[in-house]
């Protein structure tokens, strides 16, 4: 123990009695004849008188908290006498006390069942394609999961509600060689010379659909969740189909792929290609790039070359499968190791030259997610240095998994980062205040004073930009943006191409429940903090359930059904506070999804 | 209840149910702060002050109750309100300067409060999870073991001294408030 923390035990060992009478009295003396010691005693002994005042308010606080409750309830039931629930409530609102207690939600709950959501209670047909009247595509929406949907043109349903959707723009292309298609809203497709997956020379057409707007999306039924029905984020979708006169549906030649640009006001960081193929419910979900090849690559634009450089782990032109996992692991060693650097944040440089190696585990499972990370070191690294790059190496972004035989594998990793090579670190700031205190403590043993206050002052300085900075981290977190307006993704596949990525986990999540026994009812939760949109995952007992949705967010509720001809919408905005939702229906009119397409559209995320 | 119970509960850990009890003498010392220009918020960090006053003179063993708990923390916090008012200046009429008996005791414990307040204010700016391991050892009586275990820290040797770390910080600033103060 250092020798200032000595003293303070001893000190600590006098004021609690913790000394023999020998030590006592041999300290005693000492206290008559230093004046600093009883001086360094009193104070001692006066923080401690402090805590105990801590406690004591926060115990005051409590007791009056609770006395507060006792009257509440007295008053509550009083109340309950007197006029009933309402006044109850009325009491509740009217004091300025703010309580832990359930009482409160409790009451609400029933002021809300007072007013009754009941008489919602409709029936909904199944959702299936249809063509409309003369040009126009329409969809109707609705969670059938008797009747299973394939997108199919032809199937006409004329009485049900129409609400457009996108259409199919039409390209076509000479497949010998290398085109360049522009979508309307502004997407961009490379493909290559023979591209395709055919003997033929004939032309091909191309048929695109582009989803950007949240409308778009809702109203085509689309989600963003994978197969696991973990919500993504989208950064645009586009659905590419191609056909020959001889073949109605190309595919890609094995060894070809395309390559996609998307449009994006902001650039959100770490976004990937996944493809998406049809669920049992009918859904479209999404899975992560079918290959490895298929991942967003190290962005290069003609806008914007200013060092931009996003990388994104995992990411290789590969060979056959054994070489696989070598490269892998030297690829992964490599930009794990970069990440660390780049993300790597300790108080203060160490004026020792660091040694030594680290070893960091972790595993990458199915879905690309990082998770069991374990750093252990060896030789003598500094401890200070593992400690942050402990807490560094747990936030580790996802990984393109290990894919072999047709699946992705969870596998687990261990790589050794040498520190001497590359650790010049940055200096910054501070994140826990007794490592902090220790360096400082040692570096100050070998300065003069004047250099002393000025380094305290540097420190203060760091400290404060430091904790400027973890703000700022905590916002960017959400919303990594880069000032690059493109997407660039490249896929092996055609057919549904979503350019996603796995938001960050913010407040903890839970379920949201719509209260609802109709069990066709067609509905999709879109959020506002995320471009994300889902559908719910199981309908039990009454209730539609998207599990696993983030605390606090904000969400809109859209939701479709038909009774006896007649179309009913229902859209309403709300947060996710656990408590249940309902819907709430009214006729669909062309004001009214006109009025929500508004809405949708402007929600900014 | 009876004051005694409650000086009984206080003394035996009891704490948070005495408080409950000695809390209920709040709205008159509210109504007291209020009719000599104070606001209810005053009125509150005064009854607590005062409250922390007798519980401390409670828990001694040597405390003999002469009056009702509730006089004795009603006169404690109106010496304490006189007193501040007095430091601001103003008076509130010659009938306040009646005696009380245990005046001269008061002023002393008064100031000894406002030394420690002067702590309270400098752990506070020490970290939320120093305090914590500095509470529960001074204030909880927790064990080093229990408080690592709390604290999600390694080991109990890791706790203690992190404990004489936080100290260590909180007698810094410490000295740096008082300078600030004085």
């Amino acid at each position: 123990m250092r020798k200032g923390l000595q003293k303070i035990e001893i000190i600590e060992n006098y004021l609690m009695g913790k000394m023999n009478t020998a030590e006592k009295a041999e300290f005693e003396k000492q206290l008559e004849k230093d004046f600093k010691l009883a001086e360094s005693v009193q104070l001692q002994k006066d923080l401690v008188a402090g805590l105990e005042r801590i406690g004591l308010k926060k115990d005051l606080l409590k007791a009056k908290r609770s006395l507060f409750m006792r009257n509440v309830w007295m008053w509550f039931g009083v109340a309950l006498l007197l006029t009933g629930l309402a006044f109850g409530g009325w009491m509740i609102d009217r004091t300025e006390f703010v309580t832990q207690s359930d009482s409160r939600s409790e009451m609400n709950d029933k002021g809300l069942n007072i007013k009754g959501d009941s008489e919602f209670l409709m029936q909904i047909d199944s959702r299936s394609e249809i063509k409309g009247d003369d040009t126009a595509e329409f969809v109707m929406l609705s969670d059938g999961r008797s009747r299973q949907t394939v997108p199919n043109d032809s199937t006409t349903q004329p009485d049900f509600a129409k609400i457009p959707v996108k259409q199919f723009q039409t390209f076509v292309i000479d497949p010998t060689k290398a085109n360049n298609i522009t979508g309307k809203e502004g997407t961009i497709i490379e493909f290559p010379a023979n591209a395709f997956q055919t003997e033929s020379d004939q032309e091909v057409t191309i048929k695109l659909k582009e989803f950007y707007k949240l409308s778009d999306i809702v109203f085509a039924n689309l989600t963003t969740q994978t197969k696991n029905g973990q919500l993504i984020e989208t950064g645009g979708m586009v659905q590419i189909e191609a056909s020959q006169p001889s073949i109605s549906k190309l595919n890609l030649a094995p060894d070809k792929s395309i390559t996609l640009k998307l449009p994006c006001e902001m650039k959100k960081k770490g976004m990937k290609t996944f493809t998406g193929g049809k669920d049992d419910l009918g859904h479209v979900v999404w899975e992560l790039g079918e290959k490895f090849e298929s991942s967003v690559i190290n962005y290069s634009d003609s806008h914007d070359n200013s060092g931009v450089n996003e990388v994104d782990y995992g990411l290789m032109s590969i060979g056959d499968e054994s070489n696989r996992m070598k490269k892998m692991f030297a690829k992964l060693d490599g930009e794990v190791e970069d990440y660390l650097i780049e993300n790597l944040r300790i108080p203060i440089l160490p004026k020792k030259q660091l040694k030594g190696f680290i070893y960091i585990s972790f595993t990458v499972e199915e879905n690309g997610i990082v998770s069991e990370t374990n750093v252990r070191k060896a030789g003598d690294a500094s401890i200070i240095l593992y400690d942050f790059l402990k807490k560094t190496a747990k936030n580790l972004p996802p990984i393109v998994p290990c894919y072999m035989n047709g699946q992705y594998l969870r596998t687990s990793f261990e790589i050794r980062i040498d520190i001497d090579k590359s650790f010049s670190l940055k200096m910054l700031g501070e994140l826990e205040l007794t490592e902090y205190y220790e360096v400082f403590e040692r570096r100050r043993g070998q300065m003069t004073e004047a250099t002393e206050e000025d380094f305290d002052k540097k420190l203060k300085q760091q400290r404060n930009d430091f904790e400027d900075e973890l703000v700022d981290d905590g916002l960017n977190r959400k919303n990594q943006n880069l000032k690059v307006n493109q997407y660039l993704l490249t896929s092996s596949n055609l057919g549904y191409i979503n350019c996603d990525r796995y938001p960050f986990a913010t407040k903890g999540k839970s379920s949201f429940n719509i209260l609802e026994n109709d069990r066709k009812i067609n509905c999709s939760l879109v959020l506002h903090s995320v471009r994300g949109i889902v559908k719910p995952r199981y309908i039990k007992r009454g209730k539609y359930i998207f599990p696993q949705l983030p605390n606090e967010e904000q969400i809109s509720i859209l939701a479709f059904k038909t009774k006896n001809q007649q179309n009913y919408v229902s859209y309403s905005v709300t947060t996710h506070n656990k408590q249940d939702h309902v819907f709430e229906f009214e006729p669909l009119t062309k004001e009214k999804l006109q009025q929500i397409t508004r809405e949708l559209d402007a929600i900014k995320n | 209840m009876s004051d005694y119970k409650i000086i009984q509960q206080a003394r035996t850990g009891k704490r948070e149910k005495a408080f409950v009890q000695l809390y209920r003498g709040f709205p008159a010392v509210k109504k007291l702060i209020l009719s000599k220009g104070g606001t209810a918020e005053e009125a509150e960090d005064v009854f607590q002050e005062a409250l922390i006053i007798f519980y401390k003179k409670a828990i001694h063993p040597e405390f003999r109750l002469t009056a009702s708990i509730s006089t004795y923390v009603y006169s404690v916090a109106r010496f304490l309100w006189l007193d501040e008012l007095k430091k601001k200046g103003l008076k509130y009429g010659t009938e306040e300067v009646e005696n009380l008996k245990f005046e001269s005791e008061l002023e002393e414990i008064a100031q000894k409060e406002k030394k420690f307040q002067v702590m309270e204010e400098a752990l506070k700016s020490i970290g939320e999870k120093c305090l914590m391991i500095l509470q529960l050892f001074y204030y909880k009586g927790f064990s080093m073991k229990e408080i690592a275990r709390q604290v999600d820290l390694k080991s109990e040797k890791v706790a203690k001294n992190q404990k004489y770390k936080c100290l260590e910080r909180a007698r810094k600033r410490a000295l740096e408030v008082q300078t600030i103060n004085a």
